[in-house]
């Protein structure tokens, strides 16, 4: 028994442990934006909300954070649809050089992202589209392909496939029975897979960088081009907004959606 | 509701045969019980007539009308999973009233029908739960009543109590005994567990290596099971080898090892190589030699075990012969008389033999 309450406790230790590595940045950032003076210091001395009055004056952020937000929803839209037939496939099909598949699927995981947004842009070039939105997007889609395939996968494995036949036996052809049965059963690893690309997408810097000129740019770009020639803690004070609002939002999709159970099953 | 038939049903896999011609009517209204161990062909063959697997060769009508080829979601057939297989999204009654929508039944009809099914499985108050929210034998309910809703033309049911603790099991076979009265709807059930099948249906079709044995009332099948392999399937029984050494009038004379002679019904041919098929409770049990001669056999108690309303007594004969004996516990002393090493004497009717 006592040999019980201290394996509890050890473990208790080491998750609060993790928990303050994790969240320690995010509170540095989130105290640094209301600091009073001009230079980030912590703790800060005195506080204001001048650092968000601020953010307006970062270069195009308005315009850019718009298309940081087109560009995440196009890519993660069209990779989540992919990703759902792709993970069908996977799952339920043998076929030839399905080993070889997943695993290049899941390679943009192990490649550097750097790597990646070199070989986009030469591709691109090549096909004369280049620093075009279009192509932004399809970089994009590359970078976050393989997290909805994983999720949908995962949600795939989780279910009862019988629950199909079940559906055919009631009088539900092939089609009916995937908008009404195997659909919503995919659900939760169709919205984390989403949230997953968006995300990613949204705040992605590396394969941007290679991918932009002129008027087309995206938000981490404008936010970077910000912090290397400020010194002033306006990023922090987008930071925390930033930050604020994705917990929101998932916070919001694990409740209403029942996310989590990705990952704890049912 | 159909009459349902099988002919000369084949399915193969490559070189593996699974069904190898299987013959079957199931008549209408009636409930038929597949019984057979696994991977005999029975759910290989509940998946042909629900049309989830097309078979080799073979027909399947419902009333005539055959039905190979038609897609399974126009063949208008219940099923009922060993997992339940119930929609986790949706409650008690949208599962229920799933096949009514994919007929486009209208809603007050449809509502109306879910309430019927549901109270037919007296589920009626748990209409608004989630499948998760609900035990096993709750779930198995809902299942029968989204597999009955649809009026099919025959109710499948695999395994139907297979995931149910002991207890439940025996609450739901009463259940789905009188729940396929009411509905009256032709019904085949797969099983491999003899008991259920014996006390679930009308008929037993018992299923051996993708071929339907014997098919048979459960008290034909029971107590006068055509083959060796059927007798033994269907609960527990004693196969003795033996030759024929006599036979008269409606009688045969059998010899076992060197010393056993037993009478057996029937006329046999004389000099035959016979297998005797005795069911354990057929033995009369006596501690002193009865008075009466034929058909004794003196042997020594190896084991006696304790069932609750009966004692099994495992006896060898003086030619090593090993029996299985199970002997009603009627008296509280009843198991007390037993010792091991003990003589015991027991006596079976000629006419509780059987010859194959």
């Amino acid at each position: 028994m006592s040999e019980e309450r201290e394996f509890r406790l050890i473990i208790s230790v080491l998750g609060w442990l993790a928990m303050a590595f994790l969240v320690f940045p995010v509170l540095v950032t989130v105290l640094v934006s209301f600091n009073g003076s001009f230079f980030i210091e912590f703790p800060p001395s005195s506080y204001s909300l001048e650092w968000y009055r601020n953010i307006a004056n970062i270069n195009k952020i308005g315009e850019a954070t718009l298309i940081s937000l087109m560009i995440a929803t196009i890519a993660a839209t069209l990779v989540t649809a992919m990703a759902l037939g792709t993970a069908m496939a996977i799952v339920r099909y043998d076929f030839a050089g399905k080993a070889a598949l997943t695993s290049f699927l899941l390679s943009p995981v192990a490649v550097p992202i750097v790597a990646i947004g070199i070989a986009l842009v030469q591709f691109f070039i090549r096909l004369d589209i280049a620093f075009t939105w279009y192509s932004l997007v399809i970089g994009h889609m590359v970078l976050v392909a393989a997290y909805p395939v994983r999720t949908i996968v995962a949600s795939m494995t989780l279910y009862n496939p019988n629950i199909e036949e079940a559906a055919a036996s009631l009088g539900a052809n092939r089609w009916v029975t995937f908008w009404t049965v195997t659909l919503p059963q995919l659900k939760p690893g169709i919205i984390s897979g989403f949230l997953f690309a968006f995300l990613i997408s949204f705040d992605n810097y590396p394969i941007s960088i290679f991918l932009v000129r002129g008027g087309l740019t995206t938000m981490p770009i404008e936010l970077f081009n910000y912090i290397s020639q400020n010194f002033d803690p306006t990023p922090a004070a987008f930071s925390t907004i930033y930050i604020l609002t994705i917990s929101v939002i998932i916070v919001f999709v694990e409740k209403r959606y029942q996310v989590i159970s990705l990952s704890i099953g049912r | 509701m159909a009459r349902l038939e099988l002919s000369d049903l084949c399915f193969s896999v490559g070189a593996l045969d699974i069904l190898r011609s299987v013959n079957l009517t199931v008549e209408e209204g009636t409930c038929l019980a597949l019984l057979g161990p696994s991977g005999c062909g029975k759910t290989t063959t509940l998946r042909c007539i629900a049309g989830f697997v097309q078979p080799t060769s073979g027909s399947i009508s419902f009333n005539g009308e055959p039905v190979v080829g038609v897609p399974a979601h126009k063949r208008n057939v219940g099923l009922v999973f060993q997992d339940y297989a119930l929609f986790p999204h949706m409650t008690v009654a949208d599962n229920v009233a799933y096949g009514l929508k994919r007929r486009g039944v209208p809603a007050a009809e449809c509502s109306r029908r879910v309430a019927e099914a549901l109270d037919l499985v007296q589920l009626e108050a748990l209409a608004d739960r989630l499948p998760r929210q609900m035990s096993g034998g709750q779930q198995q309910r809902v299942s029968l009543a989204r597999a009955l809703v649809i009026r099919p033309n025959v109710l499948l049911l695999d395994e139907p109590l297979g995931a149910l603790d002991r207890k439940l099991r025996d609450q739901m076979q009463v259940e789905l005994k009188r729940i396929q009265r009411e509905s009256g709807i032709t019904t085949i059930i797969v099983t491999h567990d003899q008991e259920e099948a014996l006390s679930l249906s009308d008929h037993v079709a018992v299923m051996f290596d993708g071929r339907i044995h014997e098919v048979g009332t459960p008290t034909t099948l029971y107590r006068e099971p055509g083959s060796r392999n059927v007798m033994e399937f269907l609960g527990a029984s004693n196969i003795l080898e033996g030759t024929v050494t006599s036979a008269r009038s409606g009688a045969s004379r059998i010899r076992i090892g060197d010393t056993l002679q037993l009478k057996a019904g029937g006329t046999h041919d004389k000099g035959r190589a016979v297998q005797l098929g005795i069911r354990p409770e057929q033995f009369v049990v006596e501690t002193e030699k009865p008075g009466k001669a034929e058909n004794v056999i003196a042997a020594t108690v190896s084991e006696a075990v304790y069932k609750g309303p009966h004692v099994e007594l495992y006896v060898e004969t003086g030619d090593a012969l090993r029996l299985l004996v199970q002997r009603r516990i009627r008296g509280i002393a009843a198991l007390d008389s037993f010792e091991i090493g003990q003589s015991v004497y027991l006596t079976v009717e000629p006419e509780a033999i059987l010859v194959f």
